[in-house]
């Protein structure tokens, strides 16, 4: 097979071109042979009938006069709002005209310079192509005759209506000269809202890869590339730390359409080029849009961008102007990662509807950053999602060995990413999924935590969280079963979809029933998070350090609902995507709506500790009531640092005379300078005076808690200690 | 099909396909209880309580509506109406589901997935002798059937014939294209309720698993915990000790390791990592070491040194 890339085409039919552009200047109607590129490029002009009438066979015949056929170019049909002509269905809308015709003519100067051919089709519902009057392609159609009552077999919906077909056809099939393409499209019934078309004829090699390349189960020394082809090929990845120089690659020998690399012995952090193809031919990549970064080490702390999207799967205006407030947004820097959150193809996840709704919405992001995705309702093909995925199943990112792609774990620097599936996995307590994350959770060492899976513990959009129905009750099991687990194991941020709006709650802890059963003292921080606004959230080292929950599931429609949870800080119906940027010590989260602007935001810092002295002098006052002490305490903060002021948490801890331990904390401190002495004082009330006569000890610690603390440090503190003591005398009253 | 299920559940499933074909055809609700209550009225056995019909929600309601758009387009697609009743099944509407499976009955009795899917809803209903019947219908069809043999297997397991859902288990497994721990771990509840015999049966067919899977951490815990029960402490020492060492952290695989080590009355052994544990738990970052589970955990290992010593 020839797959020449397009430079090396253009020299090859310099003469064809030149001879057709001669025939064309001459007066030669129709689409003229535009050589490398596309014979028939999308878009193009075509005539049409569309008044319901037989037209037999005939009129696929290229002498065929369709002089009197209307024109338009295309996509052409009616019902959808997306044409550029629309086309008619005949007096009643229930009951359309089964078969509308198109026709187009195309000239060819030189057959011989079209070694192969590739027709890209888009139809709803059903099709028959021929090409100089001989069936070509047939979609969606029954087999045997077809006559202009013909059915087509299904209907076509959702992002299937916008997925290309692609098809191999016959070059023998092309004439010197004029050439027609006569199609017919068929409805499903006669009520059908809408009928589509659209066709493309190339011999580009570009079109030869029907999907990606795509990036799966990065690593900070492997990654994984696949893509579809249209015939089986073995396999080939080129890689290089310059686009000019590919040195290195990776072959697999097997033919097949459905390829799959596993480049490994990569540097970490590293940016790679690299293009696909067979061992004897390039069919993309080698250029500046081709390339890759591993990931780096587990644990290392450079910044890091992660794009979040949910429900995205519509394949339709609201998903691009989604995708492209992104890219306008985040403009030359890099994606590090990007997350699927389900229901990334609707209506069912078929092959068709990922072509349409990931793998030609998405087509640079997929080449560039690693996707990774949970599974939605909406995957309803298990075979189609695992079977295009590549997910780790035996820890190979970082996480611990599941054994399934359905849910998984990775490292990307400082962050663990956790995958639950909240759609085809057994939530119940003690289920093998829960025992995987709970022991996963044990095992990792890094920073943050960050959970996705698709159905969320808190929504009042258009889906209820409060519903012991919808969606099965697999929002109220996530809730209680699946928060326990993962609160208690430390888990930040957590991301699902399925309700078709933006929700994301204040800093939440042990909130596991339902809405109306809400405490106070579950809301741990119950500010806007913004450091800008009541200051961010605090990662501390509290057992109970909370997490903050966002649902973002309008990346391609929108579903209205109440949106009134009351663990949500705020609640839109807003079409967008979320954006996770980290480093060091935050991750700072914001949500970009279809139009670029920023609606929410929010940080969560980590606790930052810089080693303290402490030093104290105690007085004793007692009196006859209580017994109040004099403390004065100071403080000094070891390293200097930079960022935000430190706070300070203070404690008193007693050993008093009576045995009595009694130990109370303080937050003395606060907005300290970088290395600076300060001190506090204070006066502490004791118990009372009875348990004090006699000696006491005393130990004061000091904790660099910064950001501020929502609760107690844990105890004992892990700060540095002064010690004082102080004998009582005199006669309990 | 058999005469207990022709006795037993055949009527109740002729009324309630005829209720839900009423009901599907928009008749006035009046007439919908009649045909419900005389469903209940008839019915030969105790049968489940019909669900109750729950409130419409976005997703899977528009999912029935699109489907039920589809029907509209292409009546005679008997695919349309299995998708169908699969969306009515797992929305928990199952008179709907029930009759559209025999709508795609009528239209395609050969339809490649009716009896599965008829046998799920069967299994929802939990009408477990006529989901026997359609299953093994459809087995004796399609033998090499690999998710049709899983339902079975599930099915022996639900009807309490551990011995059956073994065999079924057996042939399932190695025909799935992907099979999951969940497989594995089923086919391991099977043999170990099959008594002390199976246990190594059923510790071969973990290791099957991970040897398919890899080193997942429920195969492996449900490996020890077997070998546990049967007093071979070191494999199960092995096994634990294995998840130790391909974690970022240890204490929680310390932490079992000397609880074995306990059970197998290795007492000084033991409480050696329960103190190493509780080294390692002290010597972790703030935020970790202060985490619920790693608080929980210390505990629990202090109590347990505290019993050593």
């Amino acid at each position: 097979m020839n797959r020449f890339t397009r430079p090396e085409r253009m020299r090859i039919v310099l003469v064809p071109l030149l001879l057709a552009f001669l025939l064309i200047a001459s007066g030669t109607a129709g689409t003229p042979d535009a050589g490398a590129a596309d014979l028939v490029p999308a878009g193009a002009a075509w005539k049409y009938l569309d008044d319901g009438s037989d037209m037999g066979t005939i009129w696929s015949n290229p002498a065929f006069l369709d002089t009197l056929w209307a024109s338009g170019p295309a996509q052409l049909g009616y019902g959808d709002g997306d044409e550029a002509t629309t086309v008619g269905y005949g007096p009643d809308p229930n009951l359309k005209y089964v078969t509308t015709y198109f026709r187009h003519s195309f000239t060819v100067a030189d057959p011989g310079s079209h070694p192969q051919l590739y027709l890209g089709l888009l139809r709803d519902d059903g099709a028959v192509i021929y090409l100089n009057g001989t069936e070509v392609a047939r979609s969606n159609m029954p087999a045997g005759t077809i006559t202009y009552t013909t059915f087509a077999s299904s209907a076509v919906a959702a992002a299937e209506e916008n997925a290309w077909l692609w098809f191999t056809v016959d070059p023998g099939l092309l004439a010197t000269g004029t050439n027609v393409l006569a199609v017919e499209i068929h409805q499903s019934s006669p009520t059908s809202s809408d009928i589509s078309f659209d066709l493309q004829l190339n011999d580009e090699p570009a079109a030869f890869v029907s999907r990606g390349p795509y990036l799966q189960l990065g690593t900070p020394d492997a990654v994984t590339v696949r893509w579809r082809t249209l015939d089986p090929t073995d396999s080939r990845v080129a890689y290089g730390l310059s686009p000019l120089s590919l040195n290195l690659f990776t072959d697999d020998p097997v033919l097949t359409s459905e390829h799959e690399v596993r480049l490994t012995g990569l540097e970490p952090a590293t940016r790679y080029y690299y293009s696909i193809g067979s061992t004897a031919e390039t069919f993309a990549g080698g250029d500046v849009d081709h390339f890759f970064q591993t990931s780096p080490p587990a644990g290392a702390e450079p910044p890091l961008r992660v794009w979040l999207l949910g429900d995205s799967g519509t394949a339709n205006a609201d998903a691009a102007a989604v995708r492209d407030a992104y890219y306008a947004f985040t403009g030359a820097t890099h994606t590090d990662l990007w997350l699927m959150l389900g229901d990334n193809a609707y209506n069912s996840g078929t092959d068709v509807g990922y072509q349409a709704a990931v793998f030609d919405m998405y087509p640079e992001m997929l080449r560039r950053s690693v996707l990774w995705s949970t599974r939605g309702n909406h995957e309803m093909s298990t075979s189609v999602y695992y079977g295009q995925f590549t997910f780790p199943t035996g820890g190979e990112a970082g996480g611990l060995p599941s054994g399934t792609e359905a849910y998984y774990a990775f490292d990307f620097a400082n962050i663990h990413f956790i995958c639950l599936d909240s759609t085809g996995a057994s939530l119940d307590p003690g289920s093998p999924m829960l025992t995987w994350l709970e022991s996963d959770l044990a095992s990792t060492a890094q920073t943050w935590i960050v959970a996705f899976w698709h159905h969320p513990p808190y929504t009042k959009g258009s889906h209820d969280s409060d519903s012991t129905t919808d969606s099965d009750g697999r929002m109220v099991q996530v809730r209680e079963n699946v928060l326990p687990l993962l609160e208690a194991g430390g888990v930040d941020l957590v991301f699902s979809g399925h309700s078709h709006s933006y929700e994301r709650s204040f800093l939440l802890d042990g909130h596991y029933d339902f809405s109306w059963t809400l405490d106070p003292s579950m809301i741990l921080d119950g500010g806007d998070g913004r450091i800008d606004g009541s200051g961010a959230y605090a990662k501390t080292t509290a057992p109970r350090r909370g997490a903050v929950y966002c649902v973002a599931g309008s990346s391609g429609k929108l579903g209205g609902g109440l949106l009134n949870h009351p663990a949500m800080f705020i609640s839109l119906n807003s079409l967008g995507s979320v954006v996770l940027d980290a480093d060091a010590t935050r991750l700072d989260v914001q949500f970009l709506n279809s139009s670029g602007v920023v609606s929410d935001y929010f940080t969560l810092l980590t606790e930052q500790v810089i080693p303290a002295t402490v030093g104290a002098v105690f007085t004793c006052i007692p009196d006859s009531g209580t017994l109040p002490f004099s403390t004065d305490m100071w403080v000094t903060l070891q390293n200097s640092y930079s960022g935000t002021p430190r706070t300070i948490a203070a404690a008193i801890d007693a050993d008093l005379a009576s045995g009595r331990h009694y130990a109370s904390w303080r937050r003395g401190f606060t907005n300290v300078a970088a290395g600076g002495e300060f001190t506090t004082s204070w006066v502490q009330q004791m118990p009372a005076l009875g348990a004090l006569i006699g000696p006491n000890s005393f130990t004061l610690h000091a904790e660099d808690v910064t950001p501020a603390p929502y609760n107690q440090p844990p105890y004992p503190p892990s700060g540095d200690t002064a010690t004082a003591s102080c004998t009582v005398t005199g006669v309990a009253p | 099909m058999g005469i207990a299920w022709i006795v037993l559940e055949a009527p109740a499933l002729l009324f309630r396909t005829l209720a839900a074909i009423i009901m599907n055809a928009a008749v006035p609700a009046a007439v919908a209880l009649f045909a419900i209550l005389l469903t209940s009225s008839t019915q030969a056995a105790p049968l489940p309580a019909p669900a109750p019909l729950p409130a419409p929600h976005e997703g899977e309601h528009q999912q029935i509506e699109r489907a039920t758009r589809m029907i509209a387009e292409e009546p005679g697609d008997a695919a349309l109406y299995l998708q169908r009743a699969r969306l009515y099944r797992l929305h928990g509407e199952f008179d709907p589901a029930l009759a559209d499976i025999e709508l795609a009955a009528r239209l395609d009795p050969e339809i490649g997935d009716l009896d599965i899917v008829r046998s799920e809803l069967y299994l929802a209903l939990g009408w477990d002798r006529s989901a026997r019947v359609v299953l093994d219908r459809f087995l004796a069809r399609n033998p090499g059937n690999g998710p049709a043999l899983v339902s079975s297997a599930r099915l022996h397991v639900k009807t309490g014939d551990p011995g059956a859902a073994l065999g079924e288990y057996d042939r399932a497994i190695p025909l799935l294209e992907r099979p999951t721990p969940e497989h594995y771990l089923e086919r391991a509840e099977a043999a170990s309720a099959l008594g002390e015999a199976y246990v190594e049966r059923a510790i071969a067919g973990l290791d099957q698993g991970i040897a398919r899977l890899g080193p997942a951490v429920t195969l492996v815990l449900a490996a020890m915990d077997l070998e546990l029960a049967a007093g071979r402490f070191d494999p199960a020492l092995a096994r634990i000790r294995g998840l130790a060492a391909q974690s970022q952290r240890r204490e929680r695989w310390l932490a079992r390791e000397g609880e074995i080590l306990s059970a197998a009355g290795r007492r000084s052994e033991a409480l050696g990592v329960f103190r190493e544990c509780r080294t390692v738990i002290d010597a972790l970052p703030p935020a970790q070491r202060g985490s619920q589970s790693m608080i929980d955990l210390g505990a629990r290992v202090d109590a347990r040194i505290d019993e050593l010593e």
